[in-house]
Protein backbone atom coordinates (compact mmCIF):
# COMPACT_ATOMS: atom_id res chain seq x y z
CA UNK A 1 0.00 0.00 0.00
CA UNK A 2 1.26 3.22 -0.93
CA UNK A 3 1.86 6.17 1.71
CA UNK A 4 0.85 8.51 -0.38
CA UNK A 5 -3.02 8.12 -1.55
CA UNK A 6 -2.81 7.73 -5.66
CA UNK A 7 -5.78 10.39 -6.02
CA UNK A 8 -5.55 13.31 -3.60
CA UNK A 9 -8.33 13.63 -1.89
CA UNK A 10 -10.35 16.97 -2.41
CA UNK A 11 -11.56 17.20 1.81
CA UNK A 12 -10.47 17.00 5.04
CA UNK A 13 -10.95 13.32 5.93
CA UNK A 14 -12.58 12.85 9.35
CA UNK A 15 -11.02 11.22 12.51
CA UNK A 16 -14.03 10.00 14.43
CA UNK A 17 -12.83 10.82 18.48
CA UNK A 18 -9.77 12.53 17.34
CA UNK A 19 -11.40 15.75 18.21
CA UNK A 20 -14.81 15.53 19.27
CA UNK A 21 -16.76 12.33 18.93
CA UNK A 22 -19.92 12.02 16.69
CA UNK A 23 -22.24 9.41 18.27
CA UNK A 24 -23.29 6.97 15.49
CA UNK A 25 -26.71 5.64 16.53
CA UNK A 26 -29.45 8.31 15.25
CA UNK A 27 -32.28 6.78 15.56
CA UNK A 28 -34.13 4.36 17.51
CA UNK A 29 -37.43 2.83 16.32
CA UNK A 30 -39.35 0.54 18.57
CA UNK A 31 -42.49 -1.28 17.36
CA UNK A 32 -44.83 -2.79 18.95
CA UNK A 33 -48.59 -4.55 18.69
CA UNK A 34 -51.09 -3.78 21.82
CA UNK A 35 -52.57 -7.59 21.78
CA UNK A 36 -50.14 -10.06 21.03
CA UNK A 37 -48.38 -11.94 23.68
CA UNK A 38 -45.03 -11.37 22.43
CA UNK A 39 -45.70 -7.82 22.62
CA UNK A 40 -45.42 -7.65 26.66
CA UNK A 41 -42.16 -7.53 27.37
CA UNK A 42 -41.86 -4.92 24.94
CA UNK A 43 -44.73 -3.23 26.21
CA UNK A 44 -43.51 -2.91 30.02
CA UNK A 45 -40.45 -1.74 28.68
CA UNK A 46 -41.93 1.30 27.03
CA UNK A 47 -43.47 1.80 29.96
CA UNK A 48 -40.84 1.78 32.41
CA UNK A 49 -37.51 1.82 30.68
CA UNK A 50 -37.83 3.46 27.60
CA UNK A 51 -38.47 7.46 28.93
CA UNK A 52 -34.94 6.86 30.90
CA UNK A 53 -32.69 6.12 28.43
CA UNK A 54 -34.07 8.47 26.22
CA UNK A 55 -33.22 11.37 28.31
CA UNK A 56 -29.65 9.86 29.03
CA UNK A 57 -28.78 9.49 25.22
CA UNK A 58 -30.40 12.84 24.22
CA UNK A 59 -28.46 12.43 20.68
CA UNK A 60 -30.51 10.03 19.74
CA UNK A 61 -34.14 10.30 17.99
CA UNK A 62 -36.82 7.65 19.87
CA UNK A 63 -39.82 6.60 17.78
CA UNK A 64 -42.16 4.64 18.96
CA UNK A 65 -45.15 3.32 16.90
CA UNK A 66 -47.49 0.56 17.42
CA UNK A 67 -47.57 -2.43 14.32
CA UNK A 68 -50.71 -4.49 15.21
CA UNK A 69 -50.51 -8.05 14.60
CA UNK A 70 -46.34 -8.57 14.04
CA UNK A 71 -44.12 -9.32 16.78
CA UNK A 72 -41.93 -6.44 18.17
CA UNK A 73 -39.07 -5.47 16.98
CA UNK A 74 -36.21 -2.54 17.81
CA UNK A 75 -34.82 -1.02 14.23
CA UNK A 76 -31.49 1.45 14.91
CA UNK A 77 -30.57 3.67 12.30
CA UNK A 78 -26.68 5.18 11.86
CA UNK A 79 -25.43 8.07 10.36
CA UNK A 80 -23.87 5.75 7.43
CA UNK A 81 -27.18 4.76 6.49
CA UNK A 82 -27.22 1.47 7.95
CA UNK A 83 -29.92 0.17 9.89
CA UNK A 84 -29.95 -2.96 12.59
CA UNK A 85 -33.17 -4.71 13.26
CA UNK A 86 -33.24 -7.04 16.33
CA UNK A 87 -36.90 -9.00 16.99
CA UNK A 88 -37.74 -9.07 20.52
CA UNK A 89 -40.61 -11.08 20.95
CA UNK A 90 -41.18 -12.96 23.80
CA UNK A 91 -38.38 -11.00 25.75
CA UNK A 92 -38.09 -9.89 29.34
CA UNK A 93 -37.21 -6.02 30.21
CA UNK A 94 -33.94 -6.58 31.44
CA UNK A 95 -33.35 -8.46 27.78
CA UNK A 96 -35.01 -6.17 25.97
CA UNK A 97 -33.18 -3.53 27.43
CA UNK A 98 -29.87 -5.58 26.55
CA UNK A 99 -30.79 -5.10 23.32
CA UNK A 100 -31.34 -1.65 23.26
CA UNK A 101 -27.98 -1.09 24.53
CA UNK A 102 -26.42 -3.40 22.10
CA UNK A 103 -28.03 -0.74 19.15
CA UNK A 104 -27.31 2.15 20.95
CA UNK A 105 -23.15 0.97 21.23
CA UNK A 106 -23.33 -0.12 17.38
CA UNK A 107 -21.59 2.26 14.76
CA UNK A 108 -24.02 0.55 12.17
CA UNK A 109 -20.69 -0.96 10.08
CA UNK A 110 -21.69 -4.66 8.98
CA UNK A 111 -19.57 -7.39 10.04
CA UNK A 112 -16.03 -6.49 10.15
CA UNK A 113 -13.66 -9.43 8.27
CA UNK A 114 -10.37 -7.56 8.87
CA UNK A 115 -9.11 -10.29 11.10
CA UNK A 116 -5.47 -9.88 10.34
CA UNK A 117 -4.79 -5.85 10.21
CA UNK A 118 -7.44 -4.68 12.16
CA UNK A 119 -6.27 -1.20 12.27
CA UNK A 120 -6.88 1.36 9.69
CA UNK A 121 -4.80 4.31 10.17
CA UNK A 122 -3.25 7.22 7.85
CA UNK A 123 -0.30 7.24 10.15
CA UNK A 124 2.38 5.25 9.23
CA UNK A 125 4.71 3.96 11.82
CA UNK A 126 6.02 6.04 14.58
CA UNK A 127 9.50 4.80 14.20
CA UNK A 128 9.46 4.21 9.88
CA UNK A 129 9.70 1.53 8.31
CA UNK A 130 13.15 -0.43 8.30
CA UNK A 131 15.34 -0.14 4.83
CA UNK A 132 18.80 -1.73 4.57
CA UNK A 133 20.68 1.69 3.51
CA UNK A 134 20.15 3.46 6.83
CA UNK A 135 21.35 0.22 8.96
CA UNK A 136 25.00 0.97 10.77
CA UNK A 137 27.44 -1.32 8.91
CA UNK A 138 28.63 -4.48 10.39
CA UNK A 139 32.04 -4.33 11.49
CA UNK A 140 34.10 -7.26 11.94
CA UNK B 1 -67.44 -36.98 -32.40
CA UNK B 2 -66.56 -33.35 -30.07
CA UNK B 3 -66.55 -29.90 -31.34
CA UNK B 4 -62.74 -29.18 -32.61
CA UNK B 5 -61.56 -25.59 -30.53
CA UNK B 6 -61.07 -23.75 -33.86
CA UNK B 7 -65.36 -24.06 -34.30
CA UNK B 8 -66.08 -24.13 -30.38
CA UNK B 9 -67.09 -19.95 -29.82
CA UNK B 10 -68.87 -19.31 -26.36
CA UNK B 11 -71.04 -15.82 -28.36
CA UNK B 12 -74.37 -17.69 -28.97
CA UNK B 13 -75.92 -16.22 -32.13
CA UNK B 14 -79.75 -15.51 -32.87
CA UNK B 15 -79.43 -18.73 -35.05
CA UNK B 16 -78.18 -20.95 -32.77
CA UNK B 17 -80.40 -19.94 -30.02
CA UNK B 18 -82.95 -21.41 -32.74
CA UNK B 19 -81.43 -24.31 -33.62
CA UNK B 20 -81.02 -25.13 -29.94
CA UNK B 21 -84.84 -24.63 -28.99
CA UNK B 22 -85.85 -27.16 -32.78
CA UNK B 23 -83.53 -29.82 -31.43
CA UNK B 24 -84.27 -29.50 -27.86
CA UNK B 25 -87.90 -29.93 -29.07
CA UNK B 26 -86.74 -32.76 -31.27
CA UNK B 27 -84.61 -34.88 -29.63
CA UNK B 28 -85.26 -33.69 -25.73
CA UNK B 29 -82.70 -33.14 -23.23
CA UNK B 30 -80.08 -35.24 -24.83
CA UNK B 31 -76.85 -32.88 -25.16
CA UNK B 32 -74.41 -34.99 -27.09
CA UNK B 33 -76.95 -35.41 -29.62
CA UNK B 34 -78.02 -31.65 -29.81
CA UNK B 35 -74.42 -30.90 -29.71
CA UNK B 36 -73.70 -32.78 -32.60
CA UNK B 37 -76.52 -31.42 -34.35
CA UNK B 38 -75.46 -28.29 -33.32
CA UNK B 39 -72.13 -28.63 -34.60
CA UNK B 40 -70.47 -25.11 -33.03
CA UNK B 41 -71.41 -25.44 -29.55
CA UNK B 42 -69.90 -28.28 -27.27
CA UNK B 43 -72.44 -30.11 -25.17
CA UNK B 44 -72.21 -28.26 -22.08
CA UNK B 45 -72.16 -24.96 -24.04
CA UNK B 46 -75.80 -26.44 -24.78
CA UNK B 47 -76.99 -27.03 -21.75
CA UNK B 48 -76.22 -24.04 -19.85
CA UNK B 49 -77.65 -22.39 -22.66
CA UNK B 50 -80.98 -24.12 -22.07
CA UNK B 51 -80.81 -23.62 -18.82
CA UNK B 52 -79.99 -19.44 -18.58
CA UNK B 53 -81.44 -18.37 -21.60
CA UNK B 54 -83.08 -20.43 -23.96
CA UNK B 55 -85.53 -22.26 -22.44
CA UNK B 56 -89.42 -21.24 -22.09
CA UNK B 57 -90.28 -19.15 -19.85
CA UNK B 58 -87.28 -17.17 -19.49
CA UNK B 59 -87.42 -13.08 -20.51
CA UNK B 60 -84.53 -12.45 -22.22
CA UNK B 61 -85.48 -8.90 -22.51
CA UNK B 62 -84.25 -5.71 -20.98
CA UNK B 63 -85.31 -5.05 -17.19
CA UNK B 64 -88.18 -3.36 -16.96
CA UNK B 65 -88.76 -0.39 -13.89
CA UNK B 66 -91.06 -2.99 -11.66
CA UNK B 67 -88.47 -5.78 -12.03
CA UNK B 68 -85.87 -3.27 -10.89
CA UNK B 69 -87.30 -1.65 -8.33
CA UNK B 70 -88.35 -5.58 -6.98
CA UNK B 71 -84.65 -6.19 -7.90
CA UNK B 72 -83.34 -3.42 -5.72
CA UNK B 73 -85.92 -4.50 -2.19
CA UNK B 74 -84.40 -7.63 -2.70
CA UNK B 75 -80.97 -6.47 -2.43
CA UNK B 76 -81.36 -5.07 0.55
CA UNK B 77 -83.18 -8.26 2.10
CA UNK B 78 -80.33 -10.97 0.86
CA UNK B 79 -77.56 -8.94 -0.84
CA UNK B 80 -75.76 -10.46 -3.72
CA UNK B 81 -77.38 -13.60 -3.50
CA UNK B 82 -78.53 -13.32 -7.20
CA UNK B 83 -80.31 -16.79 -7.73
CA UNK B 84 -82.27 -16.16 -4.51
CA UNK B 85 -83.73 -12.88 -5.57
CA UNK B 86 -84.41 -14.49 -9.24
CA UNK B 87 -86.04 -16.71 -7.84
CA UNK B 88 -88.87 -14.33 -6.55
CA UNK B 89 -89.43 -12.46 -9.97
CA UNK B 90 -91.11 -14.09 -12.50
CA UNK B 91 -89.09 -15.35 -15.91
CA UNK B 92 -85.34 -14.51 -14.70
CA UNK B 93 -82.45 -15.89 -13.69
CA UNK B 94 -79.54 -15.20 -11.44
CA UNK B 95 -78.24 -13.21 -15.08
CA UNK B 96 -79.96 -10.38 -13.64
CA UNK B 97 -76.62 -9.41 -11.89
CA UNK B 98 -75.32 -9.04 -15.49
CA UNK B 99 -78.66 -7.09 -16.73
CA UNK B 100 -78.65 -4.47 -13.57
CA UNK B 101 -77.24 -0.89 -13.17
CA UNK B 102 -75.47 -1.62 -10.03
CA UNK B 103 -75.90 1.28 -7.64
CA UNK B 104 -73.18 1.82 -5.43
CA UNK B 105 -75.41 3.67 -2.48
CA UNK B 106 -77.80 0.60 -2.38
CA UNK B 107 -74.96 -1.85 -1.91
CA UNK B 108 -73.01 0.01 0.37
CA UNK B 109 -77.15 0.54 3.00
CA UNK B 110 -77.05 -3.12 2.40
CA UNK B 111 -73.62 -4.00 3.77
CA UNK B 112 -73.92 -1.64 6.34
CA UNK B 113 -77.13 -2.82 7.82
CA UNK B 114 -76.79 -6.29 7.46
CA UNK B 115 -74.91 -8.16 10.33
CA UNK B 116 -73.41 -10.79 7.95
CA UNK B 117 -71.21 -9.18 6.14
CA UNK B 118 -68.01 -7.61 7.14
CA UNK B 119 -66.71 -4.40 4.80
CA UNK B 120 -63.35 -4.41 4.59
CA UNK B 121 -62.12 -1.23 2.74
CA UNK B 122 -59.88 -1.06 -0.04
CA UNK B 123 -57.68 1.07 0.52
CA UNK B 124 -56.31 1.99 4.16
CA UNK B 125 -57.38 5.85 5.45
CA UNK B 126 -54.79 7.01 6.49
CA UNK B 127 -54.52 8.51 10.61
CA UNK B 128 -53.35 11.47 9.15
CA UNK B 129 -50.91 13.03 12.16
CA UNK B 130 -51.93 16.68 13.70
CA UNK B 131 -50.80 19.16 11.21
CA UNK B 132 -47.26 20.57 12.06
CA UNK B 133 -47.23 23.70 13.75
CA UNK B 134 -45.12 26.30 12.53
CA UNK B 135 -41.73 26.59 13.05
CA UNK B 136 -41.56 23.63 15.70
CA UNK B 137 -38.53 21.72 16.38
CA UNK B 138 -38.98 18.19 15.17
CA UNK B 139 -37.60 15.28 17.48
CA UNK B 140 -34.05 14.81 14.73
CA UNK B 141 -33.20 18.30 15.10
CA UNK B 142 -32.58 17.78 19.15
CA UNK B 143 -31.00 14.92 18.70
CA UNK B 144 -28.99 16.32 16.31
CA UNK B 145 -27.75 19.16 18.87
CA UNK B 146 -27.05 17.00 21.12
CA UNK B 147 -24.79 14.89 18.87
CA UNK B 148 -22.86 17.86 18.26
CA UNK B 149 -22.76 18.99 21.70
CA UNK B 150 -24.53 22.66 20.91
CA UNK B 151 -25.93 24.30 23.97
CA UNK B 152 -27.89 27.30 22.48
CA UNK B 153 -29.77 29.43 24.93
CA UNK B 154 -32.83 28.82 22.91
CA UNK B 155 -33.25 26.11 20.97
CA UNK B 156 -35.22 28.44 17.92
CA UNK B 157 -31.41 29.73 17.16
CA UNK B 158 -30.55 26.33 15.76
CA UNK B 159 -33.98 26.18 14.12
CA UNK B 160 -33.26 29.31 12.36
CA UNK B 161 -29.43 28.30 11.04
CA UNK B 162 -31.38 25.16 9.61
CA UNK B 163 -33.56 27.23 7.91
CA UNK B 164 -32.51 27.96 4.30
CA UNK B 165 -33.26 30.96 2.15
CA UNK B 166 -34.96 28.76 0.13
CA UNK B 167 -38.06 27.77 2.62
CA UNK B 168 -40.59 30.57 3.09
CA UNK B 169 -42.65 28.78 5.41
CA UNK B 170 -41.23 30.43 8.87
CA UNK B 171 -41.75 33.24 10.75
CA UNK B 172 -37.99 32.97 11.07
CA UNK B 173 -35.39 34.68 9.38
CA UNK B 174 -33.17 32.80 7.40
CA UNK B 175 -29.58 31.46 8.46
CA UNK B 176 -27.53 33.86 5.79
CA UNK B 177 -26.90 35.87 8.81
CA UNK B 178 -25.35 33.28 10.94
CA UNK B 179 -23.82 31.91 7.77
CA UNK B 180 -21.96 35.36 6.92
CA UNK B 181 -20.62 35.33 10.35
CA UNK B 182 -19.69 31.61 10.69
CA UNK B 183 -17.71 31.56 7.32
CA UNK B 184 -15.40 34.58 8.75
CA UNK B 185 -15.21 32.38 11.72
CA UNK B 186 -13.83 29.60 9.56
CA UNK B 187 -11.65 32.16 8.07
CA UNK B 188 -10.13 33.26 11.35
CA UNK B 189 -9.34 30.19 13.17
CA UNK B 190 -8.46 28.05 10.52
CA UNK B 191 -6.14 30.56 9.21
CA UNK B 192 -4.54 31.34 12.21
CA UNK B 193 -4.11 27.51 12.96
CA UNK B 194 -2.67 26.98 9.93
CA UNK B 195 -0.43 30.34 9.68
CA UNK B 196 1.20 29.22 13.30
CA UNK B 197 1.37 25.48 12.72
CA UNK B 198 3.44 25.70 9.71
CA UNK B 199 5.14 29.16 9.29
CA UNK B 200 6.87 28.46 6.36
CA UNK B 201 4.49 27.03 4.39
CA UNK B 202 4.25 29.14 0.94
CA UNK B 203 0.60 30.77 0.22
CA UNK B 204 -0.73 28.74 -2.79
CA UNK B 205 -0.36 25.25 -0.13
CA UNK B 206 -1.65 27.05 2.79
CA UNK B 207 -4.65 28.29 0.78
CA UNK B 208 -5.04 25.01 -0.86
CA UNK B 209 -5.18 23.60 3.14
CA UNK B 210 -7.30 26.10 4.09
CA UNK B 211 -10.14 25.03 1.38
CA UNK B 212 -9.44 21.31 2.34
CA UNK B 213 -10.51 21.98 6.32
CA UNK B 214 -13.19 24.36 5.62
CA UNK B 215 -14.18 25.08 1.86
CA UNK B 216 -17.46 24.06 0.84
CA UNK B 217 -16.58 20.10 -0.19
CA UNK B 218 -15.94 19.86 3.47
CA UNK B 219 -18.70 21.32 5.18
CA UNK B 220 -20.81 19.58 2.90
CA UNK B 221 -19.24 16.16 3.58
CA UNK B 222 -19.24 16.91 7.98
CA UNK B 223 -22.88 17.88 7.40
CA UNK B 224 -24.06 14.94 5.74
CA UNK B 225 -21.54 12.78 7.93
CA UNK B 226 -23.38 13.85 10.84
CA UNK B 227 -26.79 14.35 9.74
CA UNK B 228 -27.09 18.50 9.24
CA UNK B 229 -28.70 17.23 5.73
CA UNK B 230 -31.47 15.75 7.09
CA UNK B 231 -32.48 18.80 9.52
CA UNK B 232 -32.14 21.70 7.45
CA UNK B 233 -35.21 22.82 6.08
CA UNK B 234 -34.86 24.14 2.19
CA UNK B 235 -36.38 23.98 -1.48
CA UNK B 236 -35.02 23.36 -4.44
CA UNK B 237 -35.88 26.71 -5.96
CA UNK B 238 -33.75 29.61 -8.16
CA UNK B 239 -32.59 32.42 -6.27
CA UNK B 240 -34.77 34.12 -8.99
CA UNK B 241 -37.68 32.05 -8.46
CA UNK B 242 -37.58 32.86 -4.63
CA UNK B 243 -37.04 36.60 -5.21
CA UNK B 244 -40.33 36.64 -7.31
CA UNK B 245 -42.53 34.56 -4.62
CA UNK B 246 -43.95 36.71 -1.82
CA UNK B 247 -41.58 36.06 1.34
CA UNK B 248 -42.56 36.55 4.12
CA UNK B 249 -40.89 39.87 5.11
CA UNK B 250 -41.63 41.34 1.55
CA UNK B 251 -38.28 41.94 1.61
CA UNK B 252 -35.93 42.15 -1.64
CA UNK B 253 -33.62 38.96 -1.93
CA UNK B 254 -31.03 39.56 -3.56
CA UNK B 255 -30.37 37.36 -6.89
CA UNK B 256 -26.99 35.64 -7.61
CA UNK B 257 -25.77 35.71 -11.13
CA UNK B 258 -25.83 31.84 -11.54
CA UNK B 259 -29.31 30.90 -11.00
CA UNK B 260 -29.33 26.92 -10.75
CA UNK B 261 -30.70 25.90 -7.91
CA UNK B 262 -28.87 25.21 -5.49
CA UNK B 263 -28.79 21.31 -4.14
CA UNK B 264 -28.80 19.77 -0.77
CA UNK B 265 -24.81 19.01 -0.82
CA UNK B 266 -24.50 23.56 -1.19
CA UNK B 267 -27.50 24.09 1.48
CA UNK B 268 -25.98 21.46 3.77
CA UNK B 269 -22.59 23.67 3.66
CA UNK B 270 -24.48 26.90 4.10
CA UNK B 271 -25.99 25.24 7.18
CA UNK B 272 -22.96 23.77 8.54
CA UNK B 273 -21.49 27.58 8.12
CA UNK B 274 -24.71 28.87 9.77
CA UNK B 275 -24.61 26.75 12.57
CA UNK B 276 -21.26 28.24 13.44
CA UNK B 277 -22.30 31.39 13.12
CA UNK B 278 -25.00 30.94 15.33
CA UNK B 279 -22.45 29.08 18.14
CA UNK B 280 -20.55 32.89 17.47
CA UNK B 281 -23.40 34.87 17.87
CA UNK B 282 -25.20 33.12 21.15
CA UNK B 283 -22.73 31.33 23.23
CA UNK B 284 -19.48 33.97 21.90
CA UNK B 285 -15.80 33.19 19.87
CA UNK B 286 -14.92 30.72 22.47
CA UNK B 287 -17.82 28.35 21.37
CA UNK B 288 -17.78 28.78 17.77
CA UNK B 289 -13.78 28.72 17.89
CA UNK B 290 -13.71 25.21 19.90
CA UNK B 291 -16.45 23.49 17.75
CA UNK B 292 -14.34 24.25 14.77
CA UNK B 293 -11.15 22.91 16.44
CA UNK B 294 -13.17 19.48 17.71
CA UNK B 295 -14.83 19.11 14.66
CA UNK B 296 -12.37 20.66 11.75
CA UNK B 297 -9.20 20.86 12.86
CA UNK B 298 -9.00 17.00 14.02
CA UNK B 299 -9.64 16.25 10.58
CA UNK B 300 -7.04 14.54 8.26
CA UNK B 301 -5.05 16.47 5.90
CA UNK B 302 -1.40 14.80 4.05
CA UNK B 303 0.19 18.30 3.77
CA UNK B 304 3.57 16.53 2.52
CA UNK B 305 1.47 15.34 -0.76
CA UNK B 306 -0.03 18.99 -1.28
CA UNK B 307 3.04 20.17 -0.95
CA UNK B 308 4.62 17.52 -3.41
CA UNK B 309 1.89 18.46 -6.10
CA UNK B 310 3.02 21.45 -6.34
CA UNK B 311 6.55 21.23 -7.26
CA UNK B 312 7.45 21.38 -10.00
CA UNK B 313 11.50 21.69 -10.03
CA UNK B 314 12.97 20.88 -7.18
CA UNK B 315 16.59 21.32 -7.75
CA UNK B 316 15.82 24.66 -9.21
CA UNK B 317 13.86 25.56 -6.37
CA UNK B 318 16.37 24.37 -3.64
CA UNK B 319 19.18 26.26 -5.12
CA UNK B 320 17.34 29.58 -4.96
CA UNK B 321 16.24 28.89 -1.36
CA UNK B 322 20.43 28.29 -0.48
CA UNK B 323 21.01 31.62 -2.63
CA UNK B 324 18.25 33.38 -0.40
CA UNK B 325 19.63 32.19 3.14
CA UNK B 326 23.13 32.75 1.91
CA UNK B 327 24.30 29.62 2.10
CA UNK B 328 26.29 27.02 0.22
CA UNK B 329 24.89 25.78 -2.97
CA UNK B 330 23.03 22.22 -2.48
CA UNK B 331 25.36 19.50 -4.18
CA UNK B 332 23.77 15.93 -4.13
CA UNK B 333 25.78 12.52 -3.28
CA UNK B 334 24.88 9.42 -4.12
CA UNK B 335 24.97 7.90 -0.50
CA UNK B 336 23.86 4.25 -1.20
CA UNK B 337 22.82 2.03 -4.24
CA UNK B 338 21.92 -1.37 -5.43
CA UNK B 339 21.83 -3.18 -8.09
CA UNK B 340 22.90 -0.76 -10.75
CA UNK B 341 23.01 -2.92 -13.62
CA UNK B 342 19.88 -5.10 -12.92
CA UNK B 343 16.34 -4.77 -13.60
CA UNK B 344 15.05 -2.85 -10.24
CA UNK B 345 18.28 -0.54 -9.17
CA UNK B 346 18.05 1.18 -5.83
CA UNK B 347 19.86 4.45 -5.57
CA UNK B 348 19.48 7.11 -2.15
CA UNK B 349 21.13 10.39 -3.01
CA UNK B 350 21.28 12.82 -0.34
CA UNK B 351 21.69 16.68 -0.70
CA UNK B 352 24.12 18.74 1.01
CA UNK B 353 25.40 22.28 1.77
CA UNK B 354 28.59 22.17 2.82
CA UNK B 355 29.02 19.36 5.52
CA UNK B 356 24.68 19.94 6.52
CA UNK B 357 22.69 17.21 4.89
CA UNK B 358 19.24 18.73 4.00
CA UNK B 359 17.42 15.76 2.26
CA UNK B 360 17.51 12.30 1.15
CA UNK B 361 15.85 10.55 -1.37
CA UNK B 362 15.68 7.25 -3.32
CA UNK B 363 14.69 6.06 -6.92
CA UNK B 364 15.24 3.68 -9.47
CA UNK B 365 17.55 6.14 -11.47
CA UNK B 366 19.81 8.31 -10.12
CA UNK B 367 17.85 11.64 -11.77
CA UNK B 368 14.75 10.15 -9.77
CA UNK B 369 16.84 9.93 -6.37
CA UNK B 370 17.84 13.58 -7.32
CA UNK B 371 15.00 14.59 -7.88
CA UNK B 372 13.13 13.09 -4.75
CA UNK B 373 16.27 14.70 -2.67
CA UNK B 374 15.80 18.14 -3.43
CA UNK B 375 11.78 17.75 -2.90
CA UNK B 376 12.98 16.17 0.58
CA UNK B 377 14.52 19.18 1.53
CA UNK B 378 12.49 21.69 0.53
CA UNK B 379 9.60 19.68 2.56
CA UNK B 380 11.72 19.85 5.35
CA UNK B 381 11.96 23.38 5.45
CA UNK B 382 9.08 24.57 4.26
CA UNK B 383 6.54 21.92 6.23
CA UNK B 384 7.96 22.39 9.40
CA UNK B 385 5.66 22.59 12.25
CA UNK B 386 5.88 24.23 15.22
CA UNK B 387 4.72 21.86 18.36
CA UNK B 388 3.95 24.23 21.12
CA UNK B 389 2.32 27.17 20.11
CA UNK B 390 -0.55 29.40 21.63
CA UNK B 391 -3.10 31.18 18.89
CA UNK B 392 -3.34 34.72 18.85
CA UNK B 393 -7.32 34.58 19.36
CA UNK B 394 -6.75 33.37 23.12
CA UNK B 395 -6.56 36.60 23.61
CA UNK B 396 -10.27 36.41 24.02
CA UNK B 397 -9.81 34.95 27.42
CA UNK B 398 -8.99 37.18 30.38
CA UNK B 399 -5.96 37.01 32.12
CA UNK B 400 -4.05 35.27 29.40
CA UNK B 401 -0.25 36.18 28.39
CA UNK B 402 -0.56 35.95 24.48
CA UNK B 403 3.01 34.51 23.72
CA UNK B 404 3.23 35.73 19.86
CA UNK B 405 5.57 32.55 18.15
CA UNK B 406 8.18 34.09 15.90
CA UNK B 407 7.10 35.13 12.16
CA UNK B 408 9.41 33.04 9.77
CA UNK B 409 11.05 34.02 5.93
CA UNK B 410 8.96 33.88 3.00
CA UNK B 411 9.70 31.36 0.66
CA UNK B 412 12.50 31.93 -1.76
CA UNK B 413 11.67 33.68 -4.83
CA UNK B 414 12.29 31.85 -8.13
Amino acid sequence: MPSVPLRPAKIAVARNGVGAYIFQCRKMVFHYCERSGSSQGMIEYLKNGLVQFARKNPQIEIVVKPRPSKHPVIRGIYLNGNDKVICVRNLDTATIAEKVHQIRDSSGKKADKRFKKPVLSTTESVRGIWSPFHTKQHVI
Amino acid sequence: MSVSKSLRREYWTKEEDKALRKLHHELGPVWIKISINMVTKTPKQCYERWNNATRPGINSDPLNDEERAMIDLLYCDYGPKWSVIASHIPGRTARIQFLRIPSLSLTRSFHNSSPRYVIKPKFKIPISPDPPVRDSIPAGMHALGARLNLKFSNQKILLQALTDRTYVDTDLPSNEGFQVLGNNAFGLYVTEYLHVKYPRLPLPILEEILTMYCGHTTLSTFGREVGVDRQVRWQKVTDEALATQSANGNEKRWVPESNTPRGIGKVTADAVGAIVGALYFDQGPAAAKSFIHDQFLSRDVNVGAIFERHIVNPKRDLSYLMRRHSQEPPISRLTAETGRLSKSPTFIVSVYSGTKKLGEGFGSSLDMAEFRAARDALKKHYLKETKDFQLPSIVDKENVVYVPTEIEDTPAIV
